[in-house]
């Protein structure tokens, strides 16, 4: 999963290199915490939050299989 | 600006001189990057193809590529994420366009765990994206949300490296067009009892596509004219009575507003970094 999240959040960044995707393990879920340049917040995020909205739907649409809920939090 | 080839052969080195005795430059000036690479398959039936494209900076010293590909082996498509493409016109023939979906979408798909297919065409208007497979109602979703939720990012990773210039369409086990079928039965089907009833019929929430649907098969219906109401996510069509209430017109006004209704890009470029990544031949 957390490569899934890198593979997107890479995708759509001017620096990929500079983009880091931490995993904290809760009990029920497993949060994906992205950050990237701050020049790039706003290719991730999106006009009113399209693109992390539909990063969401994705990785949520894999946890499915997974069974564990996946959440992404996008840090400054 | 830079001059670019792209240059097919059976092996990298066969390539790479050919493209030294075009660009008439020593191989050690060129600079390369390998844009798709067909491995032969049983020996004979499939024969060996390397397509590279070759270029020739400008300047003769090559920047010293500050981050090698060598760092993430896992990823797979790492060519996707290399330097862009933008700036070469060649980059953009259709079967690269092709390859560059295809290959970002299998790369999403396998990090998903999902087992689906990928076809894809084109005509002038539209490239379309099908995607068929025992997982394709995963990537569908509920209403479909899944299956907007990537044509949103396969069109917005596209648009980044400038590679579509036409409409992006991805449809999932046939999803949107049975949609749409059903979406045109049912804006017949309301029309007819708008007509019956006397009653303005407000349908529940869609997104834009759909909306335009509805307007579109009633649009020259004889009796009732089509609107709509609300913000999204919630917005929805409203289908009334032709002249219903005459003052209470908007819905005219309403409509062309929601014709009109295409987002505004924000546009959000900044200048293209050079250099960095390129893989050079004295690597």
């Amino acid at each position: 999963m957390k490569e899934l999240v890198e593979y997107m959040v890479r995708s759509l960044v001017d620096k990929p290199e500079e983009v880091r995707i931490s995993e904290v393990e809760k009990e029920q879920s497993v949060i994906y915490e992205v950050r990237v340049a701050p020049e790039d917040m706003g290719k991730i995020i999106g006009r009113q939050g399209r693109i992390a909205k539909a990063m969401r739907t994705i990785v949520k649409a894999a946890s499915v299989k997974s069974g564990k809920k996946a959440v992404v939090e996008i840090l400054e | 600006m830079k001059r670019s080839v792209e240059v097919s052969g059976k092996t990298l080195e066969e390539v790479l001189e050919r493209a030294s005795r075009y660009f008439d430059v020593p191989r050690e000036r060129l600079n390369y990057e390998i844009v798709s690479e067909n491995k032969g398959f049983l020996g004979i039936l499939v024969p060996k193809v390397v397509k590279v494209r070759v270029w020739v900076e400008e300047g003769g010293v090559e920047e010293e590529g500050e981050e090698r590909e060598e760092k993430r082996p896992s990823l797979g498509a790492t060519n996707l994420f290399r330097e862009s493409p933008r700036e070469v016109p060649t980059w953009q023939d259709v079967s690269d366009l092709h390859d560059v979906i295809y290959r970002f979408l299998h790369g999403l798909f396998e990090r998903m765990g999902v087992d689906v297919r990928v076809t894809i065409d084109d005509d002038e208007e539209a490239v379309t994206c099908r995607i068929e497979g025992k997982d394709a109602g995963v990537l569908i979703g509920r209403k479909g949300e899944t299956l907007e939720a990537l044509e949103l990012l396969l069109r917005t990773f596209l648009g980044k490296r400038g590679l579509i210039g036409k409409d992006l369409l991805l449809d999932i086990a046939d999803y949107r067009k049975r949609r749409e079928e059903s979406l045109k039965k049912l804006a017949e089907r309301i029309a007819q009892k708008v007509v019956k009833e006397k009653k303005r019929f407000k349908l529940e929430p869609m997104n834009a596509r759909e909306r335009r649907i509805i307007h579109t098969v009633l649009k020259d219906h004889p009796q009732v004219v089509t609107y709509s109401v609300g913000t999204e996510p919630s917005r929805r069509v409203v289908v009334e009575l032709k002249n219903a209430k005459e003052g209470k017109g908007v819905p005219s006004e309403v409509h062309r507003e929601e014709r009109m209704k295409k987002p505004t890009q924000t546009t959000y470029r900044r200048p293209r970094r050079q250099g960095g990544k390129k893989k050079s031949i004295d690597q």
